[in-house]
Formats: C-alpha cells, structure tokens, sequence
C-alpha cells in the first residue's frame, strides 16, 4: 500500500468513527443532555450530577423534589397521589443550600408549569458560608451546565457515556424498564436499621463543660446563606408552593451536640432561618425534630442521620395534611419544647444495654 | 493547551498543518513560518496568556546578546554578553520557578519569615530556558551567524517541543525549516508521523494515566499502605513516567514528522538498560546531551583526573535534579544518580563481567527506588514509602486495586469469562496492567527506527488508537461523597 492511501484510511476510520461516537450519543443521550429519554429504550438513571440537570430541563413535571440525601428516599408515586402533581425527585447527595439552589434555579426558569418544591432544610448545613465549595468540585462536569455548545464535545465524544449507551441499551435487552423516580438514588433497601447498626460507626464525641453561643458573626452567616441560597428563589417564584422541612436527625445528633455544648447553638441557628422563612406566604415549613418518638426509635435509621424510606413516608403525609407545621403562632413554643428536650434528655440511656 | 485534548486533536492540528502547507505550497516561506509563530504562541498561552509575556521577552533578551555577539569583534565584547544572557536566563527561571524554594529554605535556616510569592510557574520554562542556553553559548562560539529573528523565533517557540522537550540544537532544527525538500506534504512521513502520534497518546492516555491513579492513591496516603501495596505504587510510578514520558517524546516525533520535520531521538527503551551510565544513554538523550556539552565538558570532563571528574559528575546530577523540580526530592534523586554514575565510572570493568541478567535487576531496582524520591511530595514521605515496604505487612485493600478500574475494566469485568476471574481474584486487573507494564518495556520496540509497513491492519489500528484515546479525553466522574 502507498503511505498516502494509508494517510486516507487513518483519516477517514478515524474521522467515521468519531461521527458515529456522537452520532449514538446524541440519540441514545443517556445523560438527557438534548432530549427526554426515548420511547424505546429503558434507561437506567443512577448518577446525580450528570444526570440530574437533563431531568430538569428536558422531563415534564410540575413538582420538584429536591436536596440531599435526606430526601432520596422519597417516593413521587406517593407524593402524586397525595398532592396530585406530577413529580421529578432530583437531589443531590452531599450538596450545599448553593449547589441546590443553582439546580432549582434552572428549573422554575426553563419549566413554567412548576407548582410545588419540596426542599430539607438540613442541620449540618444552616450555618456555611453561603458560597461554600463541595469537595471535588473540580470534577464537576459544567459543560453539562452551561449554554456552550463547543464544550459538548466533552459529552458527546466520551468513552464513558458511550458505555453508558451500551448499558442501557443491554439493560434494555433484558428487558428492563427506566428507573421510576421511587427508585432513583433510593438506597433505603442496601442497608440495615436499628440501635446495633446505628452505634456501630458511631464515635460520640468527648464531653465539654461549655455552652456554645450563637455570634453575631454566624448568624450573619446564617442569615446570608439562608438569604441567597434559599429565600431569593423563594421570592422569585411568588406562585410556587414551598414544602420546606427539618429533617429529624436521630437522638445520637442530638446527643453529639449535646456533648459539644451545642443544642442551644443549634436551636438558635434554626431560630434564625425560621423567623426568615415564616416571612414568605409561598412557604409552608415543617419540623419533625419534635416526633420525639420518631427520632428516639433508632430503629428508623442506619446512622446518626439518615432515616430509612418509610419516614420519608411518612413525612409527605403530614405535609399533606398539615400535622408538624410551624406557623408564626406556634413557632416559639416549639422551639421551646425541643430545646428542653434535647438539653434535658437522658442520652446515657442510649449506650446502656 | 496539551496534546491529549479535544482541542488540540480536532482543531488546531488540522488547522496547522492545512494552512502551513497551504502557505509552502504558494511559497510563501516566510508566512509559513509566522503561523507556526502564531500557533505555537496560542498553544503556549492557551491555558494562562501571560505566559507569553514571559516567553516572549526571554526569546527577545536572548536574541538580542546573540546579535550582539555575531556582531561583535571584541573577546571581551563577547564574553559580556554571554554572561548576561546567560544570567539573565538563570535568573528568570530562578525567579518562577526556585524563588519560593529558597525563602523557605531561608526561612528554615534562618527562623526568618519572609513571604513566599506564589509564582505561577510558566510552562515549558526548563525546557526553553536550557534551549536557549544553548544558542547562546553556541553563538559565542561563533555558531549561529545567519539566523534570522523569525528563524530563531520558531526554534524556541516551535510547538511540538515547546513544553517538554526534547531539548533542541538549532543546528538540528533551523536548517529543516530552510529545507526546499521539507515543504511539500510527504506521505511517509505523514503515516509515520501519524502511527507515531496515535501510539503516543495511547501510552500517555491510557496506560499511563491509570497507572497514575494507583500511584496518585498510593502517595495521598502513604502511612496506610502494606508492603505488598507500597511496591506496587513504587512499581506503577515506575511504569507511568515511562509511559508518560516516553509517550510524549513520541507524540512530540511524531507531529513534528507530520509537518516534515524531524526532532531527535528521546528516549530509547530505557529500562532496558543494564548499567546506569547506559540508563542515561537512553532516558532523556536530549537532557543528557545538554548536560554533557554545556556543563560537563566545559567543567574539564573527565580530563582533570579521576577527583575532578566525579565531583563533575555530581555537579552535573544535581543540576539535573534540580532542573527537575524545586523540592529537595529531586536534588536527592539527582544526587542519588550521581552517585550511581560515579560508581558505575569507578567499577566499570567489573560491572561489564557480572552476569547481565544481574545487571539488569540492579539497575532496575535502582532507578525504581531512586523514582521514589522522585514522585514523593517530601523527603519524609519517600523514606516513609520505604518504611512501608518493609512493615506493612501483607494483603491489597480493594480500594487499592480499585484504582485502576478505568472503563474498559469496568466492561471486561461484566464479561462472562472475565466476571469469575475478577470474583477469585479482585485485584486480577492490577496484575494484568503490570504485567502489561513489563511486556510493554522490555519486550516491544521502541517508536525510533521504525520502518512502518503500509497494510490495512496497521492502518485500522492506527485508527482505533486514535480514536480510543480521543473518547477517553473527557471522564465521568463519580462523586462518592455521602454527607448529611
């Protein structure tokens, strides 16, 4: 063979091959990147950050369930029949209020027909600086994100999504269906409950003689981060309803705080973001940290803070009927109610056999 | 910008090469030329624009003391602007790249505190730096009258060699620019060129770099390792800077054939090497060849006695050590090598009777150990690397062998055959990748003499390479993080 007939042939596999390589992953678009997912194919959806964003923009939905894993467990079959909507479950494991916020952004921006949210307002994370970065942020795939279509190339030309096609399209083979939204990111089934699990990883921290107050610089910070990366979005959509909730972290959190000093610390951080959120008509916030009984049965979780997916359950059914709700009337009396609790509890008890 | 990019690959090497030998082919030598100026100045600056400055002005402070000095009758004349070009080369790279290292070994010494300044280091600066060194020298000796600006311009800039080597002579590099025979498209070399190229990226793309997670995972957590663990990322770093290396070299060779131009030899299967002074011969020839000429030579060599000639032998490694990073790890790993070397000198008759087989463990062993001060962020944790292969006891953590589960292993795994061997075995794909690392060592021939057959398989294979690392520029990554 002639080296130039050899020059042509390079050029041209490799020119035909690339083609095709996108051709298959703009039509098949396992990630939803340019369209919803094809009739025909059964998709398996498993992967947060990649494919959370094409949900949102290209799926039909006017409900959003969102946040952490504090709400991967819920179910949208349930959340339907109760609110009557249609519901998208996309949280974001280990996700900030910003990175949240970005992604509900994007959504009530491209899909008008939004009506309803349901967002955790998680403990751990009240009190960041409102700009936080997560860890591996530089991962993150912004192409996916953003409005350059240059940057696809990322995309459409990746091994990775290419298997990802192959996957989908063998899962289809067997005869699988796409992941219903009940199953999307669910982990309640892959672990086991109760106190022996629960206390198992559970390192309780060494007691400290001190209470530890809210500054006037952290609440600031509460105040900024509960500010930008929740109540403007809030305000920007006047018709969408806003289920906001705190999650009820286990006895074992609380008992963590306790040790630190740090349950007056906590209630007053909540404090400040309900005063905030009570502001808004379009907001109906909830509390399940005073179902004492939920959150001493350590039966209903697998750690310190994650609960299995029958609370998730349960939960939509008191937002739906209104049990748990704080208003401006009750707000305070709560807030009193879990403090004594919480300070006063006997948490000794829970190590005893 | 880097080779293993989609930009680079798709559009700016097919832009380069239409245009360039768009303008030869109207002879338009000289607009030839400025656009591989240009391109080679956005691939420079891509990542970081004012990079440029710093290029550009070392390119103009040099050119002008070789002007100078081709003009210039006076010795003395000369010998001045010799020293500060030189200087003034020295002190630019000493100042990106050294400045911090000395103020905290000032500050270490001295309790003293002064502030570190955090320079962006430009890319590429060792490489241009030592180039230029060269020209200058070579200009005071009268070497490089008849070079005009352009010409020198592209010697520096040229964009295959720009960022990391090989180290270029003018003299090997100017006069092809100038090459009526070089300014037509030439398909062997276009083929050569282009199976060169695709091999390249390979070796980077997809062996290397999975050899880098194992050892990037292996040295983020040092003191957790076993024994068998702490060899296996000694071992893997080993293999990814050869891979790494020696795949670079050749995408370097083989973009440079693309546009017909030849760049030297770089690196010739080096751990085939039976002696360390043959190591050298091997790994890094350009480096090796700067040294000798520009440093060993001009320090007498091995002419002043046997003395002389090893403390010249370790002024020369520990140069080299530090032209390769500002850290104390790598003036260890320098020193290190000298001493072999000055060893290798000194008992040389009796190496050359130990048996081969021997020889070659030796020097293996050796490079590997000397590779750990290397990759080592500290001294501490390259001796604690040691440390662990000593004590830490047996077994490989699944995370481990985890590591190296790139795509492609991911789907074997799910193969039938594959799926058993992975469950008896789980770190299988860890042995099979450093197996493939020996294999691929020792036993294939390099990309340097190579008379490449034009037949379809070769063709289609050269395909698949290129393809298979083009998809592989873009990972999904899996975020693990499991918070409240």
């Amino acid at each position: 063979m002639e080296s130039k007939k050899f020059v042509k042939i390079v050029g041209i596999v490799t020119i035909v091959v690339l083609i095709g390589c996108s051709l298959i992953i703009a039509v098949i678009d396992p990630y939803f990147h340019f369209h919803k997912p094809l009739d025909s194919l059964a998709y398996i959806i498993d992967n947060e950050r990649y494919q959370n964003n094409g949900i949102v923009r290209n799926f039909d939905y006017d409900t959003i369930i969102t946040r952490t894993s504090m709400t991967e467990n819920f179910k949208t079959s349930e959340c339907d029949s109760l609110f009557g909507c249609n519901s998208i479950k996309v949280p974001l494991n280990g996700a900030h209020f910003n990175e949240v916020d970005r992604q509900l952004n994007v959504a009530l921006k491209l899909n008008p027909d939004i009506k309803i949210v349901f967002r955790s307002i998680d403990y751990s994370m009240m009190d960041e600086d409102k700009d936080i970065k997560r860890l591996g942020e530089e991962n993150f795939p912004t192409y996916l994100y953003d409005d350059n279509y240059a940057n696809d190339v990322n995309y459409l030309l990746n091994k990775t999504i290419l298997f990802k096609c192959g996957e989908d399209i063998l899962y289809t083979a067997k005869g699988g269906t796409t992941t219903t939204f009940d199953e999307y990111v669910n982990w309640s089934n892959a672990y086991c409950y109760g106190k022996e699990e629960v206390l198992k990883d559970f390192e309780r921290p060494v007691r400290k003689n001190e209470i530890v107050e809210l500054s006037e610089e952290k609440r600031q910070m509460v105040s900024d981060n509960i500010y930008q990366n929740v109540e403007k979005t809030i305000e920007e959509n006047p018709e969408v309803t806003f289920y906001l909730f705190f999650p009820p972290y286990s006895i074992l959190f609380w008992d963590s705080c306790n040790q630190e000093g740090m349950v007056h610390y906590r209630i007053g951080v909540e404090r400040e973001v309900i005063e905030r959120l009570l502001t808004h008509e379009n907001v109906r916030l909830f509390s399940f940290t005073n179902n004492f009984d939920l959150v001493c049965n350590l039966d209903n979780y697998k750690d310190a803070g994650h609960y299995g997916e029958w609370i998730n359950s349960e939960m939509l059914q008191w937002m739906k009927v209104g049990e748990y709700e704080l208003t401006s009337d009750n707000y305070e009396d709560y807030l009193e109610e879990i403090e004594d609790f919480y300070l006063n509890y006997d948490y000794d008890s829970i190590y005893e056999e | 910008m880097l080779f293993n990019s989609y930009i680079f690959m798709l559009v700016f090497l097919p832009i380069t090469l239409v245009i360039y030998f768009a303008f030869r082919n109207m002879e338009k030598h000289i607009w030839a030329k400025i656009w591989l100026i240009a391109m080679s100045l956005w691939f420079y600056g891509y990542y970081n624009p004012s990079y440029l400055l710093v290029i550009l002005s070392s390119i103009a402070v040099n050119y002008a003391c070789s002007y100078v000095m081709n003009r210039s009758r006076s010795d003395k004349n000369k010998r001045l602007f010799l020293l500060c070009g030189i200087l003034f080369d020295i002190g630019l790279i000493f100042y990106f790249k050294y400045f911090d290292f000395f103020i905290e070994n000032i500050n270490a010494g001295f309790g003293s505190d002064y502030a570190l300044r955090n320079m962006v280091l430009p890319l590429g600066i060792s490489f241009f730096t030592f180039q230029q060194i060269s020209f200058i020298v070579d200009s005071y000796r009268g070497e490089t009258a008849g070079y005009s600006l352009i010409d020198y311009v592209l010697f520096v800039t040229f964009f295959p060699q720009l960022i990391a080597g090989p180290i270029v002579l003018h003299s090997e590099i100017i006069p092809q620019f100038n090459n009526k025979t070089k300014f037509q498209v030439n398909y062997d070399n276009m083929a050569e060129g282009l199976y060169i190229l695709a091999v390249g990226l390979f070796k980077k793309v997809l062996i290397a770099d999975t050899f880098g997670r194992v050892v990037s995972y292996g040295y983020f957590s040092v003191a957790n390792l076993s024994s068998l663990e702490a060899v296996i990322v000694m071992l893997s770093y080993t293999f990814q800077i050869y891979f790494d290396f020696s795949g670079y070299c050749d995408m370097a060779r083989g973009i440079g054939l693309l546009l017909n131009i030849d760049l030297p030899v770089n690196f010739n299967s080096p751990y085939k090497a039976k002696s360390i002074i043959e190591f050298w011969d091997r790994w890094h020839m350009t480096l090796t060849r700067f040294l000798r000429t520009y440093i060993y030579f001009p320090l007498g060599g091995n002419r002043k006695g046997k003395i002389r000639t090893y403390v010249n032998v370790m002024v020369v490694f520990l140069i080299s050590g530090l032209w390769h990073g500002a850290n104390w790890t790598f003036i260890v790993w320098g020193g290190l090598h000298g001493i072999a070397n000055c060893l290798n000198k000194r008992f040389k008759n009796n190496w050359d009777k130990v048996n081969g087989i021997v020889q070659w463990v030796a020097t293996f062993l050796f490079v590997n150990l000397a590779w750990v001060f290397f990759r080592a962020d500290s001294i501490r944790d390259a001796i604690m690397m040691f440390r662990r292969m000593l004590v830490g006891g047996g077994g490989i953590s699944t995370t481990f062998s985890n590591q190296i589960m790139i795509p492609e292993m991911l789907f074997l795994k799910q193969l039938p055959g594959f799926n058993m061997m992975f469950a008896k075995i789980p770190s299988v794909g860890l042995w099979f990748l450093l197996i493939l690392g020996f294999i691929g060592v020792l036993k294939f021939k390099n990309c340097n003499n190579l008379k490449i057959t034009y037949t379809w398989r070769k063709a289609l294979m050269t395909g698949v390479l290129l393809v298979w690392t083009i998809v592989s520029f873009s990972e999904v990554s899996i975020f693990l993080y499991f918070g409240f």
